[in-house]
């Protein structure tokens, strides 16, 4: 009996070889094996060969010079027009899920991938992290999964939010549902599934997934945020070309300053609040093998980073900019920027020798979350929730006892509404119920989820050259 | 003066020519503009139509070896274009033009064919090129471009982007969006798939 052939690990450096795209180190290599290894040698000769016949199919030429035409669209403005009736033929069509062929392709395969993820069985899952909420986040998503529609997403204005935001709120209550990533019951597996193929059905041809106007990066940040969560649990490669598309729309929004703003107008001033989703969403992306991200999220961090003062406070649109308050602001960059830094640099014995803005920045996060009961506010929290995680070290479980407290008392208790939070706070009005009780289900599930997006962040920017890490 | 600019272009390597493009305004949409600002948007033009001429032959290559007939190839390279400018604001010369470029083609054409799969018309070009595909019938172009075709999605535009457009591996993963070594493997695999094909 033979052996099977075992592959050499030279071979698929004999493409690269015949078509030049060897490096000088990489050529040098492969040339010493070639000359010992007959196998390679003919496997590259061969390459070669079929590249010189491939080469060989004749170029063509466009029929006329088209620079022509294509000046004339230009100066009719009908390059702008384009995208335009491309938005609005594709938000007006009834037939549009089953006209988007490849992102249903897309979602097809994500209910087996979710099956295989889920647990077997409740006996079987790790116990719940100490001081973890498990009742009060099941009885969330059983709100969650009464309330979804049949084609998937959560209706923003059924539930008390604004229309526009039906698909950010998808996007959040895909994240609530996926929660620590440990597995799905089957119910929550379908439910994700539904809520994927919604937010692909709702990519656009440029790769936005959400409405043209009204939030538009809110929406699109989320959620690519929420897929990427699916992605990173599943390894569902029909998700990725859905992903390709999402990330290059938000790598060609990103402002020159390297912050993002509500639309995707270049004139549009940036802000840390959807600034945070869209750095969020690369740095997720880096983690997961899309390495071109990491260029893209290092600018974000440096943008968040030019929005930190030296007390420790990060501004909205400017340093000390505080239209809606300090704490919300410094805990969401607060949260990626303490993160994506080597821990010690922010610890608070290192104000003076360490990051000192960075210190501060985890000490504003300790103190507004030491506060516990403050104004409700359900967005403050959540990203408090996870800021902690990165800023307060060993004190980080008595913290997430006091942010966790207020939550818990605004859990409707009983009724239609049973397990979803009150839309009470100031963004409700945007968000609705559907805002309201995934933002607190999220807070209440940060104990497993932080340490779990703390290390994809530090893994993503390992992986980043070291040469484009701004402050670290 | 317009006519010294347009001179010059011809020797500006790509990414500059984009950066006059990316500076354009559109002179009729800025009320009170000065007598001179149409200078600047003759020059951004003049930029647009030289990076046009220089990359409209590659580009409809890559559309035809990517499956595309004569018509749907022309039609994509100007929508390609249409594309470049509609996103110059964008642009950023931290990385090749012709990344930029290929980012842009690629969206364009995934968009065509999602407008494609809706149209029940059938593209007698691929009806065409299926039939030509028939092993046995070696040594003509046509076996080339046959089997290309039946390379898959995934594995066809690595190939394409390397073998015909002459993108180095570092470009392609950044058009694909993918590691560089997921490039190296498409490619390797693509190729083995097309030497089988072409060997039968």
């Amino acid at each position: 009996m033979t052996e099977p052939e075992r592959p050499c690990p030279f071979e698929e450096s004999a493409s690269a070889w015949a078509l030049e795209a060897l490096s000088g180190e990489e050529l040098a290599r492969f040339e010493a094996h070639i000359a010992s290894c007959e196998r390679c040698r003919s496997e590259a000769e061969a390459m070669r060969g079929l590249v010189r016949r491939m080469r060989e199919l004749p170029a063509e030429a466009p029929r006329r010079d088209l620079a022509g035409a294509i000046l004339q669209a230009v100066r009719a403005g009908s390059s702008e027009e384009l995208f335009l009736d491309e938005r609005v033929r594709h938000l007006r069509s009834p037939k549009r899920i089953l006209a988007l062929c490849i992102g249903a392709a897309a979602a097809a395969c994500l209910l087996a991938a979710l099956a295989v993820w889920r647990y077997p069985g409740r006996a079987e899952r790790e116990p719940a992290a100490a001081g973890a909420s498990p009742r009060e986040v099941e009885q969330a998503v059983r709100w969650l999964l009464s309330a979804q529609e049949p084609t998937g997403e959560w209706d923003a204005e059924k539930w008390g939010g604004q229309e526009n935001y039906t698909v950010g709120l998808t996007g959040l209550a895909v994240l609530a549902l996926v929660g620590d990533a440990r597995g799905l019951d089957r119910p929550r597996a379908q439910a994700v599934a539904r809520a994927v193929r919604y937010l692909v059905s709702r990519q656009g041809p440029g790769g936005r997934i959400g409405p043209a106007t009204g939030g538009v990066l809110y929406n699109h940040g989320i959620a690519t945020v929420a897929l990427l969560e699916v992605y990173g649990a599943t390894r569902d490669g029909a998700l990725r070309p859905v992903i390709d598309r999402a990330l290059a729309h938000m790598t060609l929004a990103q402002n020159e300053a390297g912050g993002w703003g509500y639309g995707v107008d270049p004139g549009e001033r940036p802000n840390t609040a959807v600034t945070t989703w869209q750095v969020h969403a690369l740095l997720l992306a880096g983690s997961l093998g899309w390495e071109e991200a990491g260029r893209f999220a290092e600018r974000g961090l440096a943008w968040l980073r030019s929005m930190l003062d030296a007390e420790g406070t990060i501004g909205y649109r400017a340093p000390r900019d505080f239209p809606y308050g300090e704490d919300a602001l410094a805990a969401m960059a607060g949260f990626l920027l303490l993160a994506s830094s080597p821990e010690e640099r922010a610890a608070p014995a290192r104000a003076e020798t360490g990051d000192a803005a960075l210190a501060r920045l985890a000490e504003t996060i300790r103190r507004s979350a030491s506060r516990g009961r403050g104004e409700l506010d359900y967005y403050r929290s959540y990203f408090l929730s996870y800021a902690i995680h990165a800023a307060a070290g060993g004190e980080a479980a008595r913290l997430a006892d006091a942010l966790r407290e207020p939550i818990l008392r605004m859990q409707v208790r009983s009724g239609p509404h049973s397990g979803s939070w009150e839309p009470a706070d100031r963004w409700s009005l945007a968000g609705g119920r559907v805002y309201a009780t995934a933002m607190a289900a999220l807070s209440l599930q940060a104990d497993s989820r932080a340490p779990r997006l703390i290390g994809s962040i530090r893994s993503s920017r390992a992986a980043a050259a070291p040469g484009l890490r701004p402050g670290s | 003066m317009y006519t010294a600019h347009v001179m010059d272009l011809g020797g500006l390597p790509d990414h500059e020519l984009m950066l006059l493009v990316k500076a354009y305004r559109d002179p009729s949409a800025a009320p009170g503009r000065s007598p001179d600002d149409s200078e600047p948007a003759a020059v951004a033009e003049a930029a647009f139509a030289e990076l046009i001429r220089r990359h409209q032959g590659p580009l409809l290559n890559y559309f035809r070896r990517m499956g595309a007939h004569m018509d749907e190839a022309e039609d994509l390279v100007q929508e390609t274009f249409l594309r470049v400018f509609g996103y110059r604001s964008r642009y950023e010369p931290v990385s090749k033009f012709t990344s930029f470029l290929y980012v842009l083609a690629r969206h364009a054409r995934a968009d065509a064919l999602r407008r494609a799969a809706r149209s029940p018309e059938p593209r007698t070009d691929a009806v065409e090129s299926a039939q030509g595909a028939s092993p046995g019938s070696r040594g003509s172009h046509l076996d080339v471009q046959a089997a290309l075709d039946r390379l898959s999605e995934t594995l066809r535009p690595a190939v394409v982007l390397s073998v015909f457009q002459g993108l180095s591996y570092q470009e392609i993963a950044d058009v694909l969006g993918i590691p560089l070594g997921t490039v190296k493997s498409r490619i390797h695999a693509g190729m083995k798939q097309l030497r089988e094909m072409l060997d039968d």
